[in-house]
């Protein structure tokens, strides 16, 4: 469906999309993910054809849309685009919103799909009201409606939920993807927020400055990052020392484990290296003969979320994530152990 | 529970200045209670039909010809980039500062049999007076251009702010949806920038239904002229004030019109602006096009007049900046510089009682007081005069029946009226201003100053004063270079044998002295300058923020 290869974005000889591709298939969801800056909405706007491209080039059901001497025009690209600001027309209700890209459509064919979408997006009563008038959520959704009116081939969503309630969030995202796959339309989301990334994504690209840095699924993002910085941005976590040992084996204060093939081909040769592990690797056990000291404690509702120093040294933490009921102090020694389902190593 | 406020002395200043504005125009309106059914007999056979079809067709041929002047320069400097844009934008202001009536004598002086322009065809071509058509600039179309070229920066500003502050995003969405080009402009950008655009024609509209001095000058029947006549030439006070409440009523209607439009525009300011859109490059041809495009209004509203003015006053400065002149100009500057500091005390005055008291009579008095500015000027001296002969009347009375002298005319006839005339006209221009300076300053700001051990009058001192100057300052120069400008009230109200720079170029231009008035009026087309160029200012720091 699309096919970014090897595109590049400036702005005034800057360059803010570096070198960067990836495929959508046809009705996935992807999500393009990074700290403000990262170059993530450039690429939004290149592939909706607001923004040239200096090189690569962008395909869209096979066809090149955009190469640094081509430039398909936006309407012309059968791309919709849900903006940050939802850009609702105020001059126009929310019926002639929705049927805002539907130029050649009778007017019997207009209020039908309006009438569709409404009931889609859970507004069925809405059509002659202003936008002034809705909440935020409502105008999310109505924008979300006019986007996917004209049928496009693929929907981009630009930090869809930013100017909405946190509580808000969550709920819209899981809503938005219930619509996404009923109306089988691909989309690219851009966000910054993690978790609005995992509730409707497929496939997420961690971004930064202006590379794509991994492609994959959230759950291989939290458990497979590829580098220290997708680690650390994806999720918590900590970085263990551990030294090689044989060129097959990581020695650390919570245990040895061992490598994969892989890495031992890629660490054989290093004397020490960090070890992710997750605040869900630690498991808190008060039969443990490991024990580590609370150095700090965070209250999660159903859990807390304590950091822990091994050995009393505040060097090497960890993170433990423990049923809210097991409620210890600060300075407090408790059992844990580790239960390391995914070795990811980095070098120092 | 609120608390009563009516003991408070804010609220009686308000209210006895309020109605004191307000009494001229209700006096307007109280005319038409008594009866004049000879005049109007008298008006209806005769001239009735010019006043109403003249003044109509004037102010709606001003207000399309504004609308599409000022609708296509501002979206041509809001949305294009080419040679000289960064310079037009501000230069397509500059005939704010030019009356009509100046630009009316001007070009007549140019361009009729005897100017320079014909006598130089008739040179070229040896033709004789029969032999050629050349356009009349004293008609109806020549008022309604004259008016046009110095009122559609009205429409420009409000419309060039509007397409400026359209979100990109809305550019954006309707390119991703199929829409873009003259499809844009016709169902978004226009359609947006609809309310600003009405608000900015309309009050160019008021102005056309205000003029005196181009339609008097041209011998057009128009109902200002008529007014005029009706007061001076029949001596008919009341008669001239029925005539002023049809054509305020015109004007009502618009500023309905008007209050409507800027209400839409709240709601259509609220998407908010992430970035605005990126200005289009033209290519070369066009970039030509649209520079001349902007350069034409400029070039017709003010450079060529005022070259044309420079140079009659440079052949006549020596004979008329005499003794005489500058006792016009003190008379012009002092007069100017009082009613301004009336007009921004008043409205200091007006705008402190609103924040103090936020209660809904205040601030609609307040706001019928500050109903002048739609007024036209004819009115509301129409107004004044029998609000204050009236006043004189029973002040006479009251003497001459206890200390058995009269004291003559105390109020009419003396500066009293214009001071009260201009306050009446240019209160909204001051409270506008000083409304937005106050608006800056937070009640919080006042809170917290308190909370760090300010009294009010160190709140007053070290808060208020300072943040409030600078927009106290625009307000007296703006109210002072309007009353400058203003003519028709001026003519009706000053006391006799006190002549103003607008008065003094009136009378020269009627008399067909034309070079001659050249040197008042230049005075008051570069006074005028000041404010144009206090506009550009605010409006570029309002792009900045």
């Amino acid at each position: 469906m699309l096919d970014l290869s090897h595109i590049c974005v400036a702005y005034d000889d800057k360059v803010v999309v570096n070198n960067v591709s990836f495929s959508l298939a046809s009705g996935e969801i992807g999500c393009l993910l990074g700290p403000s800056g990262c170059g993530k909405t450039s690429i939004l706007r290149a592939i909706a054809g607001f923004e040239q491209i200096i090189h690569g080039e962008i395909k869209l059901r096979g066809v090149q849309v955009a190469s640094p001497d081509k430039h398909i025009s936006p309407e012309r690209r059968r791309v919709a685009v849900v903006f940050q600001d939802f850009a609702l027309f105020p001059h126009l209700n929310v019926g002639q919103n929705i049927a805002f890209g539907l130029q050649h459509k009778t007017a019997k064919q207009k209020s039908q799909r309006v009438n569709e979408l409404l009931a889609l997006v859970g507004l069925p009563d809405i059509s002659e009201r202003f936008t002034h008038s809705l909440s935020g959520g409502q105008q999310q959704r109505v924008a979300l409606a006019r986007a996917l009116a004209p049928r496009p081939d693929l929907l981009l969503l630009d930090e869809p939920f930013s100017s909405l309630d946190a509580e808000l969030r969550e709920d819209l995202a899981q809503d938005i993807r219930r619509i996404l796959k009923h109306e089988g339309t691909s989309a690219l989301l851009v966000t910054h927020d993690q978790h609005e990334a995992f509730a409707m994504a497929d496939n997420i690209g961690v971004l930064r400055e202006g590379r794509l840095l991994q492609w994959a699924s959230a759950y291989q993002l939290y458990h497979q990052p590829v580098d220290k910085f997708v680690a650390e941005f994806i999720g918590q976590g900590t970085l263990l020392p551990g030294n090689v040992i044989d060129g097959h084996y990581v020695e650390t204060k919570l245990g040895v484990f061992s490598m994969t093939k892989v890495q031992s081909a890629q660490f054989a040769l290093e004397h020490s290296l960090d070890v992710l592990v997750r605040p869900d690797d630690i498991v808190h056990d008060d039969n443990s003969t490991n024990v580590a000291k609370v150095i700090a404690r965070a209250f999660k509702g159903a859990h807390i979320l304590y950091e822990l120093a091994l050995n009393d040294d505040p060097a090497s933490k960890v993170l433990c994530l423990a049923p809210s009921h097991h409620d210890h102090a600060l300075g407090e020694r408790i059992g844990i152990r580790l239960d390391l389902k995914h070795l990811v190593l980095f070098n120092v | 529970m609120k608390r009563s406020n009516w003991r408070e002395p804010w609220i009686w200043a308000v209210t006895v200045f309020s109605l004191l504005l307000a009494v001229p125009v209700l006096l307007i309106f109280a005319s038409l209670f008594v009866p004049q059914y000879e005049l109007w007999h008298h008006l209806y056979e005769t001239v009735l039909s010019d006043y109403v079809y003249h003044s109509l067709l004037i102010a709606f041929s001003v207000g399309a010809l504004t609308l599409l002047l000022g609708t296509s320069l501002a979206w041509l400097i809001a949305r294009y980039e080419f040679t000289g844009r960064q310079t037009l934008q501000w230069l397509i202001l500059l005939p704010m500062a030019m009356p009509a009536y100046i630009l009316a004598y001007t070009y007549t002086g140019m361009l009729d049999v005897a100017g320079p322009i014909q006598s130089q065809l008739r040179h070229t071509f040896n033709w004789t007076y029969h032999d050629y058509w050349f356009p009349d600039v004293r008609s109806v179309g020549g008022a309604v251009v004259m008016l046009s070229l110095v009122l559609y920066p009205y429409v420009y500003m409000l419309a060039r702010t509007a397409f400026s502050e359209q979100s990109a995003s809305f550019y954006e969405a309707s390119r991703s949806m199929g829409v873009s080009g003259a499809a844009y402009f016709r169902k978004v950008a226009f359609p947006l920038a609809r309310p600003a655009i009405l608000t900015g024609t309309a009050l160019a509209m008021m102005e056309a239904f205000a003029d005196y001095g181009t339609v008097q000058y041209f011998g057009i029947n128009t109902f200002t002229t008529g007014i005029f006549r009706t007061w001076n030439g029949l001596g008919n006070a009341i008669g001239a004030a029925q005539l002023a409440a049809v054509l305020t009523s015109f004007v009502l209607v618009l500023l309905l019109l008007e209050k409507h439009s800027r209400r839409r525009l709240k709601y259509f300011h609220q998407g908010q602006t992430h970035h605005s859109s990126k200005r289009v490059s033209l290519s070369p041809i066009k970039r030509v096009w649209a520079t001349l495009l902007c350069l034409l209004p400029v070039l017709f509203g003010f450079i060529i007049p005022t070259v044309q003015l420079s140079v009659w006053t440079l052949d006549r400065v020596s004979t008329q900046v005499d003794e005489q002149f500058i006792h016009l100009i003190w008379n012009s500057f002092y007069l100017a510089a009082s009613a301004a500091l009336i007009a921004v005390g008043l409205a200091l005055l007006f705008a402190y009682a609103k924040r103090l008291h936020q209660h809904w009579l205040l601030t609609s008095q307040v706001q019928l007081a500050s109903l002048g500015y739609a007024i036209p000027g004819t009115v509301i001296a129409i107004g004044v005069m029998l609000m204050l002969s009236a006043a004189d009347d029973a002040l006479n009375a009251f003497t001459e029946y206890v200390f058995d002298t009269s004291v003559g005319l105390i109020f009419s006839g003396t500066l009293v009226a214009l001071l009260l005339a201009y306050s009446v006209r240019f209160l909204a221009v001051a409270l506008h201003n000083v409304e937005a300076g106050l608006q800056r300053i937070k009640p919080s700001m006042d809170d917290a100053a308190r909370s760090m051990g300010l009294s009010s009058f160190g709140v007053l001192r070290k808060i208020h004063i300072p943040l409030l100057r600078a927009s106290v300052l625009s307000a007296i120069l703006l109210v002072f270079v309007d009353v400058l400008k203003e003519l028709p009230a001026t003519l009706i109200l000053r006391p006799f044998n006190f002549n103003t720079l607008a008065v003094r170029t009136f009378e020269l231009a009627s008399e067909e002295r034309l070079q001659d008035a050249a040197v008042p009026a230049i005075t008051i087309v570069l006074v005028g300058l000041l404010p144009v160029f206090l506009l550009t200012r605010a409006l570029e720091s309002s792009k900045k923020k």
